[in-house]
């Protein structure tokens, strides 16, 4: 009498049972998928860096192949080391860069730098023009410069500038007139640029701020003598990483503390 | 019986009464002394008797002279009934009076009296006669005389400030009864008295001695005076004097026309005495007359004339001088007034100012002329200055009054101007002595020269203002010391320098003269007369300023310094060998070089060990010769031949006797030699230090720089590629 006899509520309850059942597949599902994207989102992630890691490494090797080369030297990368193997390809090179313009590294209050105006070592082709200098590129800084210009076997010329700080008493001031030599801002320039018959070098000190230095031919036509060497390296992966770096290394300097009388 | 008892009784009533005598208090009913016959104008005694009744008593009865009522004679005749007792009989002396004398008769009589009797005195008056009137009484007596007239001698003043005049007067002798007064036989008063016309001006003028005199106050205007003698019963007056008497109570006029001059002080002749004048005043105003001293003159320098400048006293000249000299421009007042005879005096005449004038101003010595310097014991002259850079302090003896100004004329020429103040009143001199004590750094004196000759000794000078002494031509004479005196003075030459040490001093004289004759130095003006000299000069890199002395009025021809700066090296010897040894292509020395063989390229070479360097091991190279914490010894001249050589070390020394070296020199510390054998040192290249440097050395010839560094940018040049490093710039582009 009891099996006879049947509950409606059944029915109703293994549909519920039903749809809970499904509502759990649902989620187990969605919480697997996701955790295989991730994974493989991570996977391509390092592999990138990976790469990316293996490109720069390759590239700095490159500039480690070639920077006691001679100008115009050019090695693959896939030459160097196991990077052939690695399937990176690229190359380094040595470049004598010629601009109209050349910007210095920062330099440090009370350091020089040496500016080629004629071939190293051989102080050949030496440059003829005027030299528009510049100064100040940091904001906050206020250097003064001191730059002695020799020309011919020994000839030499002196200038001294200040900024926005009379360092340099009776130095000249400088003019305030911004302007982007590459990709630098320089706030002040000198006032009259160096009028410079057969350049050897000239020497500029930096009083009082750190500052790069710009120099650039007045006219923006005769290019500068070639400061030092500049090395280009490149290394590309098999996944496409692509890095690119640049190392200029200045001809010979001589420090500021060398060529300043000191007693 | 009966009649016994009565006769008892009377004869005891009369031995009563008569045994009383003479007893000044009377019994009552007694009548007086008329029982003595005291009639006739004798003198009794008298006085009242127990019953009050007047009685008299006859003191003269016995007297045998004239008597004045002085009282009784000392020693009398018996001349009472009782003053013998019994019946004998008495020796009695009788003592005429002081007028018995004048009367010719003996001065004492002695006689025999008898008791209880009346005894006759027996004195006969010779005159002026006067009967007795009775027995036992003298009957002579004095008549009333006229005393004799005075005379008078002088009334004087006939003027006076009061009347009051005095008037004298002789007389005729007191002594004696029968004398100037006359006999008085009564009670005698011998008195004066004086009269003016009728009126007694003057009475009871007691006599004396004469002569007489006597104060008596005259109304102005006549008077007729007459002194008269009188002795009571009688008087006599001396002739008439006429007199006619003035009084004065008017004081003069003040003296007139006051004036003031002044006398310099010939012990200090910047200051001056004053002296007060004025009029004499004519005449008294009365009759007493201007006094002896009639004038009484006040200066002071307060108007209130305290304090006085003279003695406060009346005088008889018209002028009055100070005791004392005063400054100019002092204010003097003065006044005066003056006086009669009688003290009367004027008013004081009104203030009356005067201001001491000034002296005529001493004119302002000058001096003047050219700086010559001292250098090496050798005098230059034309030489230039700074000015501004002189001290002067000068000082002159005396000093009072004295105001010197020395000063830098030019930066050529100084100048003095020594004024002398004789305007204050301070005793000042017209000549002084004057010390210079200049000073200019650099400079050990600065100072004058006897006879203006550089060889001789210090002196000051001696000036007389307005004196014609021409002084536009001496020469100060600064002898060059180079601040210590020890140690010589440096020169740099076509370079830039940091200074290591603050406040170096580094005087440099201004007459320079060049290292050599090679022609390295120069001492043109504008290029080569500097500390650091040359066309391009650099700049130099100080914190505090180095001092060069006033005699270059800048560091170079550019001038270019920095202040208050602190440098900071961008790389050091140590530093330098650390790079070498990184990124530097170079040569290590295991042995001292012994030869040219050691340097057999250019290039960087290192050692360990001292070296003493042979400049022919270098000839023809560019050679960067490391010295890793060593030393480099130079001992003889360093000139390689055709090449550039830099020698760096942790010591460089160099000998007295090296006196060029062709390098460029760079070491931690450096000895540039001593002055002992007066040798300059000149260093062809560069000199860098890292400590600074103490110059011992100084040249024998001051003018000339004991250490020379020029700065040869061609050893530079050739040394490039070993005395450098380089400079990286790295960048990731991608």
């Amino acid at each position: 009498m009891t099996n006879q006899i049947q509950n409606p509520n059944n029915k109703n309850k293994q549909g519920q049972v039903l749809l809970i059942a499904i509502m759990l597949l649902a989620t187990v599902v969605t919480v697997v998928m996701t955790i295989a994207f991730n994974s493989t989102t991570e996977t391509q992630v390092a592999k990138l860096e990976e790469d990316s890691q293996k490109a720069l490494a390759a590239a700095e090797a490159g500039i480690d192949s070639v920077i006691k080369q001679s100008v115009g030297t050019n090695i693959p990368i896939s030459t160097l080391g196991d990077f052939s193997t690695q399937g990176i390809s690229g190359n380094a090179k040595v470049l004598a860069v010629n601009k109209t313009t050349f910007v210095t590294p920062l330099l440090q209050k009370d350091e020089q730098y040496t500016f080629y105006l004629s071939d190293y070592p051989s102080f050949a082709n030496p440059w003829t023009g005027n030299l528009e200098l510049y100064l100040l590129s940091e904001v906050g800084q206020c250097p003064s410069i001191e730059v002695l210009v020799v020309t011919g076997l020994s000839t030499q010329a002196r200038y001294a500038y200040n900024t926005c700080t009379a360092t340099i008493n009776y130095a000249t001031l400088a003019s305030n007139v911004p302007t982007q030599i590459e990709d630098v801002t320089f706030q002040w320039k000198i006032p009259v640029s160096l009028s410079i018959t057969n350049g050897t070098v000239a020497f500029v000190k930096v009083y009082g701020g750190r500052t790069k230095l710009g120099f650039r031919d007045e006219g923006g036509v005769n290019n500068l003598p070639t400061q030092g060497k500049t090395v280009d390296s490149e290394a590309r992966t098999e996944s496409g990483v692509v890095k690119k770096v640049q190392l200029f290394q200045s001809y010979p300097q001589i420090p500021s503390s060398f060529m300043m009388t000191s007693f | 019986m009966k009649r016994l008892a009565i006769f008892i009784f009377v004869a005891t009533f009369f031995f009563a009464f008569f045994s009383s005598k003479p007893s000044f208090a009377r019994t009552c009913g007694e009548t007086g002394c008329a029982e003595y016959g005291c009639t006739g104008g004798y003198v009794c005694n008298g006085g009242n008797d127990t019953c009050g009744s007047r009685y008299n008593e006859c003191t003269g009865a016995t007297n045998t002279t004239c008597q004045t009522n002085t009282g009784w004679d000392t020693t009398s005749p018996c001349n009472t009934a009782n003053e013998c007792t019994g019946s004998g009989t008495r020796t009695a002396t009788w003592t005429p009076g002081t007028c018995s004398t004048n009367c010719g008769n003996s001065n004492t009589r002695t006689d025999v009296c008898t008791c209880s009797s009346n005894n006759t005195c027996p004195i006969t008056c010779a005159g002026p006669v006067k009967a007795c009137t009775a027995t036992n009484v003298v009957a002579c007596a004095c008549v009333d005389g006229i005393p004799q007239a005075p005379t008078i001698t002088s009334i004087t003043p006939i003027c006076s400030v009061n009347g009051s005049t005095t008037i004298n007067w002789t007389f005729g002798s007191t002594t004696g009864c029968g004398n100037a007064w006359g006999y008085v036989c009564s009670a005698r008063s011998n008195t004066f008295y004086i009269m003016d016309g009728a009126a007694t001006i003057a009475s009871g003028i007691a006599a004396g001695t004469s002569p007489y005199s006597r104060s008596v106050t005259l109304t102005a205007g006549a008077h007729t005076i007459k002194v008269c003698a009188d002795n009571g019963p009688l008087s006599n007056c001396s002739a008439v004097t006429n007199v006619n008497t003035s009084i004065d109570t008017t004081a003069p006029n003040p003296p007139s026309g006051g004036t003031v001059t002044f006398a310099a002080n010939p012990s200090c002749t910047d200051q001056y005495i004053p002296t007060y004048t004025w009029n004499a005043v004519a005449a008294d105003n009365g009759c007493s007359g201007m006094n002896a001293t009639p004038y009484h003159a006040q200066g002071s320098t307060a108007i209130g004339f305290s304090p006085l400048i003279w003695a406060d006293a009346w005088q008889a000249g018209t002028s009055k001088t100070a005791a004392a000299s005063y400054a100019p421009g002092t204010s003097l007042y003065f006044k005066v007034r003056s006086r009669d005879a009688f003290d009367t005096r004027s008013l004081f005449t009104p203030a009356i100012t005067a201001t001491v004038p000034s002296p005529v101003p001493y004119s302002v010595i000058h001096i003047e002329g050219p700086f010559t310097e001292k250098v090496s014991g050798v005098c230059y002259s034309n030489i230039t200055l700074d000015k501004n850079s002189f001290t002067f302090a000068p000082t002159t003896n005396p000093s009072t009054g004295v105001t010197t100004v020395c000063h830098a004329q030019s930066n050529t020429r100084y100048e003095c101007d020594i004024t002398i103040d004789n305007s204050q009143g301070l005793c000042t001199v017209p000549t002084t002595t004057l010390t210079l004590n200049a000073a200019y750094p650099g400079y050990s004196e600065a100072i004058w020269r006897a006879g203006n000759a550089c060889g001789n000794s210090a002196v000051d000078i001696t000036a007389t203002a307005g004196d014609l002494v021409d002084r536009s031509n001496i020469p100060l004479f600064l002898t060059y010391s180079g601040g210590s005196g020890t140690t010589g003075w440096f020169k740099l030459s076509q370079t830039s320098f940091s200074s290591r040490e603050n406040g170096r001093q580094n005087y440099i004289p201004n007459t320079m003269s060049t290292f050599d004759a090679s022609g390295d130095d120069s001492v043109a003006v504008g290029v080569g007369k500097f500390f650091l000299a040359g066309t391009n000069p650099g700049t130099i890199v100080q914190n505090s300023p180095i001092v060069i002395g006033p005699s270059s009025t800048a560091y170079s021809a550019n001038n270019w310094y920095t202040s208050s700066y602190s440098h900071t090296d961008d790389i050091t010897y140590q530093k330098y060998i650390d790079y070498i040894k990184a990124r530097k292509d170079s040569t290590a020395l295991t042995s001292v070089p012994v030869s040219a063989a050691s340097f057999p390229t250019n290039g960087i070479y290192t050692i360990s060990q001292d070296v003493t360097l042979d400049p022919t091991w270098f000839d023809g190279k560019n050679i960067v010769l490391v010295l890793q914490g060593t030393r480099a010894t130079f001992t003889s001249n360093f000139v390689p031949t055709g090449g550039s050589v830099a020698i760096l070390a942790s010591d460089i020394s160099i000998d007295p006797a090296v006196t060029q070296i062709n390098a460029i020199l760079i070491a931690k510390n450096v000895s540039t030699g001593d002055n002992s054998l007066g040798n300059g040192l000149k260093i062809k290249g560069n000199l860098i230090s890292e400590s600074a440097l103490q110059l011992d050395r100084k040249q024998t010839d001051d003018r000339k720089p004991s250490l020379l560094v020029i700065f040869d940018v061609q050893t530079y040049i050739n040394v490039l590629p070993y005395l450098s490093t380089s400079i990286y710039d790295w960048r990731q582009i991608q």
